[in-house]
């Protein structure tokens, strides 16, 4: 009986483990191999130490893609975050259309990111963009622009085309500020607390795993960006805009598949880094 | 649970509805068992200029072989898509039966010497190879094989709107980059985008233009030179003056919007290959059509190169896959013959102004010529000499690192000695 | 405390514009991306702003007709659909063994769920050699199966999260009544956490629909492409017809804009209880 039920236990999770081992551990192993490789995708590999690592130092590519992902992950953490918060606590005031503002905010979530970044690419188009266009209209021509082809305003646009629909993190924190026990606040105004400092006495701090969760979400979800630099502006200008799965991509289609991996196993790091750092901080804080 | 269950079907119908409207592309898929099916990688589909003679020719080849091969046309209507695939299919086993790639050195070499790819030498004695010329048959050699054809040459013209230089007073294209210049600021006075360029996607007309300045600058064989020699530093500040003369927004503009410029008369003149020539027609009519000149390399005052050079020669090469079975293999090599064939080079060229490499075919006086591809014809007969440009004449690696290194250029970020040293260096 | 005596003290201006403010950003690129399909070219580019001054319905008919836009619908649907059972079928079952077995269970769903932080982006590499190792390559298999495979981390988690709710005894129950694993997995299992399994397929569904890299990567034949990949090749497909391409652009939109205005209490209500939960 007792082995019986082992091996159903067994046959059952043996599914879930094989795709496992096929699709993250293998890959990663493979990675990590190929990394200290010079290998082009078509003739053989041969091993050339740390040189795909010591390219890395030079590659100023890699250093803006980096650097660009970061300043992404920064924007989701102390802006993206923060916005869905507030349209959070707003909208669990339960406000006269809440369940309007709740169903139209949470809309572009659904759509994807690369049909979102066709839509923006004609936003920001300097010749009809509808940005432009409504600049005009409220008289601020001074501000017309191309908006993606100048290296001032190209990343910030890229960024901003995705900063206000936080309607899916929103979702979530409503989720959780529902189930705050509502007997809190009131013994909070019985106290003389405002509502500013009730919310941010009270919900903040319980909402604290919410936060984590969220945060450690739209950090995952950053390091995978790709369609909108490869829709609205291909990296450019002058890599400007370039973020690190497009650096691999193109590393890959140009036969630098040794590269391309190296690079991967950066962008893990990186990951891995940031998520480290956002635990760190959220542990020490509930400490 | 109800709410699912209407969702669903409204999915459904929707799906139907849309999936019947789309004609006979479904059923292209069913084929007799013994038939060899033969896929060909194109990105000439859809609006594309060549794409209707594409079909015909495929399905007079499957009509022709009716029950032992057909050939199967696999779209992909962004060419950049196009060649991204191709060069990630020689990493596996999925390589097109049959394909074209835009030639240069180094990625030729790659596919080549993949062992992927059909070996032509021997399907080469029966004439096929005659009907190439001697030096658009090298850019398919490998070692002591030939792995390719040369598919489509291009001859590239300066377009020009021929109204709009009678606006502003210009009577004909410059003959010198000083003209050229001038004739510009003549053209800005009268409100009109002088050249339409942009340095998105692969930056393509701005390639093209910088190709064309630098060899009026140091002649013929300028490619043999290093990127970052005197020529190209030059080259590069004449490139960053044209700048002041492209469209407002040209850093990051991709092909169909500089494109959109010349077809709406907003800009004056383009630098393109001979397949616009449909576009003109398709998009601006007859009417706009008419206004359209050819126009050649201007000459640089001090310059090696000659007025009237032009851009031209092999810009893809036709290749397919290496099959085990010698029929199917057999097949593929048929279509490329007759994808090839004089003929039928001939019908492109009339149909879209498509230049395809193959043996001279005469234009009668009966064909349906249009005006504008016989100018480009006559511009070719007439030119000293032709060249390549860049992305055909050096690595993917220098292709790549064009767009945003001109880029900076235009946005003044680098200097023209830090441009060309930043292509340079990806040159090995 | 009542909800409005609540939003009265909130003071309801500043909120307003706030959520005004949200309100415009959300919508009008949609908005302008319909009002746009519907102009002509040339006049768009004069007034981009404008409400058409004849309705051009056209656009819509040429955007099917020239973009193949059914074909592409249909096999995302296919992909996303099949990737999407798949999913649910290994990680409920994962669930399960996780539910019913020891330490060693555990570990191995805590080390799949790690699986969740790692940026799939980072394997295209290995993720284009292995699709191509199976002979999967051009063929909707490659997507299903990568699909799946980069979903399951994320479904287990949800899954685990309603399955650890059914308490032993149901379990233990029924296998007295002589049920065996799979009869238990089937018929116990599956219809109490079908809320889960909501919430889990839902998002799989929508993450496969919208997937673009791989789906570049993997496909490319027109015959197997999906609906991401058409949609970034609509630049090339209309070339400088704009209007057309909003036309196609916005057509692409439709599926999901049903799915969600029939959907849309399940799409929040399942997000909101497998975040909770998970």
């Amino acid at each position: 009986m007792k082995n019986k039920k082992k091996l159903g236990v067994f046959l059952f999770i043996l599914p879930a483990v094989i795709v496992f081992f096929i699709y993250f551990v293998y890959p990663i192993g493979f990675l990590l191999y190929t990394s200290f490789m010079a290998w082009d995708g078509v003739g053989s590999m041969s091993f050339t130490g740390l040189s795909n690592y010591e390219r890395l130092i030079d590659d100023h590519v890699f250093h803006k893609s980096l650097m660009n992902t970061l300043i992404w992950g920064a924007a989701a953490v102390f802006i993206h975050i923060p916005l869905a918060l507030l349209l959070a606590i707003i909208l669990s005031y339960k406000v006269p259309g809440w369940k309007f503002f709740r169903t139209v905010f949470f809309f572009p979530n659904l759509i994807s990111t690369l049909a979102l970044s066709m839509m923006w690419l004609f936003i920001y188009n300097g010749q009809f963009g509808l940005l432009n266009a409504a600049l005009e209209l409220i008289g601020l021509e001074g501000l017309q622009r191309n908006w993606l082809g100048e290296i001032s305003t190209a990343f910030p646009a890229l960024i901003a085309h995705w900063l206000f629909y936080v309607g899916i993190f929103m979702v979530i924190f409503m989720a959780f500020i529902a189930t705050i026990d509502k007997s809190i606040y009131e013994a909070a105004e019985i106290d003389g607390a405002n509502i500013f400092q009730r919310e941010l006495f009270i919900t903040l701090p319980l909402l604290k795993p919410g936060i984590a969760a969220g945060v450690l979400l739209a950090i995952t979800n950053t390091l995978k960006n790709f369609e909108a630099p490869f829709v609205m502006t291909n990296g450019g200008p002058v890599n400007e805009t370039m973020v690190m799965a497009l650096h691999i991509y193109r590393q890959m289609v140009n036969f630098n598949y040794g590269y391309a991996n190296t690079l991967a196993i950066m962008l893990i790091l990186a990951g891995g880094m940031m998520i480290l750092v956002v635990q760190l901080v959220f542990r020490e804080k509930n400490a | 649970m109800k709410n699912i269950v209407i969702a669903g079907l409204m999915l459904f119908l929707l799906l139907i509805v849309t999936a019947c409207s789309q004609g006979d592309e479904g059923e292209t898929e069913a084929s007799q068992e013994e038939e060899y099916e033969l896929t060909f990688h194109t990105h000439y589909v859809g609006n594309e200029g060549r794409a209707e003679t594409i079909q015909a020719i495929v399905d007079e080849f499957n009509e022709e072989h009716e029950g032992r091969a057909r050939v199967v046309i696999d779209g992909t209507p962004d060419p950049q898509t196009l060649y991204d695939r191709n060069r990630t299919s020689l990493a596996t086993d999925t390589v097109p039966d049959i394909f074209y790639f835009q030639h240069n050195p180094v990625d030729a070499d790659r596919y080549y010497g993949s062992d992927k790819l059909i070996d032509l030498t021997p399907h080469l004695d029966d004439g096929w190879g005659d009907s190439f010329s001697e030096e658009g048959l090298e850019h398919g050699r490998y070692e002591d094989k030939i792995m390719a054809v040369p598919f489509e040459s291009m001859m590239v013209p300066i377009y020009y709107n021929t109204e709009l230089f009678a606006e502003a007073g210009i009577d004909e294209f410059p003959k010198t980059w000083d003209d050229f210049f001038e004739a510009s600021e003549k053209l800005m006075d009268n409100g009109i985008i002088p050249i339409a360029t942009g340095t998105g996607e692969n930056a393509w007309s701005t390639q093209l233009m910088y190709s064309y300045i630098v060899s009026s600058i140091a002649g013929a064989d300028f490619w043999e030179l290093d990127l970052d020699d005197e020529a190209f530093l030059e080259g590069a500040r004449v490139l960053e003056k044209l700048f002041e003369y492209s469209p407002s927004d040209a850093v990051g503009l991709p092909y169909s919007s500089y494109a959109s410029y010349f077809v709406n008369e907003n800009a004056a003149m383009i630098v393109n290959g001979p397949w616009m020539i449909s576009q003109f027609y398709e998009q601006g009519g007859d009417e706009f059509a008419d206004k359209v000149g050819a126009g050649t390399m201007p000459a640089y005052d001090g310059g090696e190169g000659e007025q009237g050079a032009v851009i031209a020669g092999v810009n893809f090469v036709l290749t397919g896959k290496q099959h085990t079975d010698p029929a199917k293999e057999e097949y593929a090599v048929a279509f490329m013959k007759y994808l090839t064939d004089p003929d039928n080079a001939k019908r492109l060229f009339l149909d879209s102004g498509a230049l395809m490499e193959a043996a001279s075919f005469e234009i009668n006086e009966d064909d349906d010529a249009d005006r504008i591809s016989m100018d480009i014809l006559s511009h070719l007969q007439e030119a000293p000499y032709e060249f390549k440009h860049l992305i055909n004449a050096k690595s993917t690696e220098v292709a790549n690192e064009f767009p945003s290194a001109v880029s900076a250029l235009a946005l003044g970020e680098v200097t023209p000695e830090e441009f060309v040293e930043q292509l340079a260096n990806v040159d090995e | 405390m009542s909800a409005s005596k609540k939003s009265a003290k909130l003071g309801y201006i500043p909120v307003y514009l706030i959520l005004l403010f949200f309100l415009i950003v959300t919508t009008f690129p949609f908005i302008w991306i319909l009002i746009s399909s519907l102009k002509g070219n040339a006049e768009l580019m004069r007034s981009p702003f404008s409400l058409p001054e004849t309705w051009q319905f056209a656009n819509y008919v040429e955007a099917f007709s020239v973009g193949n836009l059914g074909r592409l619908f249909w096999n995302s649907l296919f992909v996303s659909t099949v990737s999407t059972a798949v999913c649910i079928l290994f990680a409920t079952m994962a669930a399960y063994a996780v539910r019913k077995g020891g330490k060693w269970s555990k570990i191995i769903y805590f080390t799949i769920i790690i699986g969740i932080f790692l940026p799939t982006n980072s394997l295209l590499v290995p993720y284009y050699l292995i699709a191509a190792q199976f002979n999967l390559i051009n063929t909707p298999w490659a997507l299903i199966t990568t699909y799946m495979a980069m979903g399951l981390p994320l479904t287990l988690l949800i899954i685990y999260g309603f399955v650890r709710g059914v308490p032993q005894e149901i379990f233990e129950s029924a296998e007295i009544d002589g049920c065996n694993m799979f009869q238990t997995y089937y018929r116990i299992l599956l219809p109490l956490v079908r809320p889960g399994i909501a919430t889990a397929a839902i998002f799989q569904f929508l993450f496969a629909w919208n997937e673009f890299i791989f789906a570049l990567l993997l496909t490319t034949d027109q015959s197997v492409r999906t609906l991401q990949v058409g949609i970034s090749l609509f630049k090339s497909v209309y070339q400088n017809d704009f209007t057309t391409m909003f036309a196609a652009i916005f057509s692409s939109l439709i599926p999901i804009i049903i799915i969600y205005i029939f959907l849309q209490k399940h799409i929040i209500d399942g997000l909101t209880s497998g975040s909770v939960k998970g």
